[in-house]
């Protein structure tokens, strides 16, 4: 899965979703982001090229296949309400912490390809599609890459729809 | 007489036992193989772990996210 030790620079598998717009909305301090429906894909780098600094570069290599969000993604954000007692800045403000969410994407297109001496297909392994729970940390990542004002890092785990 | 021919039905329970993580019995073969099936990887069962990932959230200058 990886040349050499395990990070986005040695990672033959990358993926890149299409840019979307998201709107939100508060509830105390949880922060809800609405995310709409889209597509991604995962791609094979046979020559690992991906970093942080350039997130186009983790959309480079063969795409092998592409999913759909199957609804609006509703993720949510966890923040304290933090005093500051100095300052110009004094008073109470918002202060994200940890975000989650969940979603369902269906797999519109896959193609063949080989890997490590045997032949992949990921329709074959994943059937319709997959779910996702993804958790993010609230605290940016500094500095974002030019062009970009805010960076935050998360993970994500996926079970297979499979095949009905 | 030459041998004679067997005119039963083998017992599942003959030789093999009755569990499904045991290996067949001689002479018989599994039917079916729904793992490692040479050259491919098994299809997943529903709600099978899939994929671990990790990366980032971009905010671009226009709004738009993307990850």
């Amino acid at each position: 899965m990886f040349d050499g030790a395990p990070g986005e620079t040695t990672a033959h598998f990358t993926f890149a979703a299409e840019p979307f717009k998201a709107s939100g909305l508060t509830n105390g301090t949880l922060s809800l982001g609405l995310d709409p429906v889209g597509e991604f894909s995962l791609y094979l780098q046979r020559r690992p090229a991906g970093t942080f600094d350039d997130p186009a570069s983790f959309a480079k290599g063969e795409c092998i296949a592409t999913f759909r969000r199957t609804s609006l993604v509703v993720g949510t954000t966890v923040g304290i309400t933090a005093s500051i007692t100095v300052g110009a800045a004094a008073g109470t403000t918002a202060v994200p912490l940890v975000g989650t969410n969940v979603f369902s994407a269906r797999l519109v297109a896959s193609t063949p390809f080989e890997f490590g001496g045997r032949r992949h297909d990921l329709v074959d392994h994943l059937g319709h599609g997959i779910t996702q729970f993804g958790t993010a940390s609230e605290t940016p990542v500094v500095p974002p890459p030019k062009g970009y004002t805010l960076v935050l890092p998360f993970t994500g785990s996926a079970i297979a729809l499979g095949k009905s | 007489m030459g041998r004679s021919t067997w005119l039963m039905t083998p017992s599942p329970s003959y030789d093999e036992g009755t569990s499904p993580c045991r290996t067949p019995a001689r002479g018989r073969r599994l039917t079916r193989s729904v793992a490692n099936k040479g050259s491919t990887m098994a299809t997943l069962l529903p709600a099978e772990l899939t994929w671990y990932a990790t990366g980032r959230f971009y905010e671009a200058d226009d709004k738009t996210l993307a990850d």
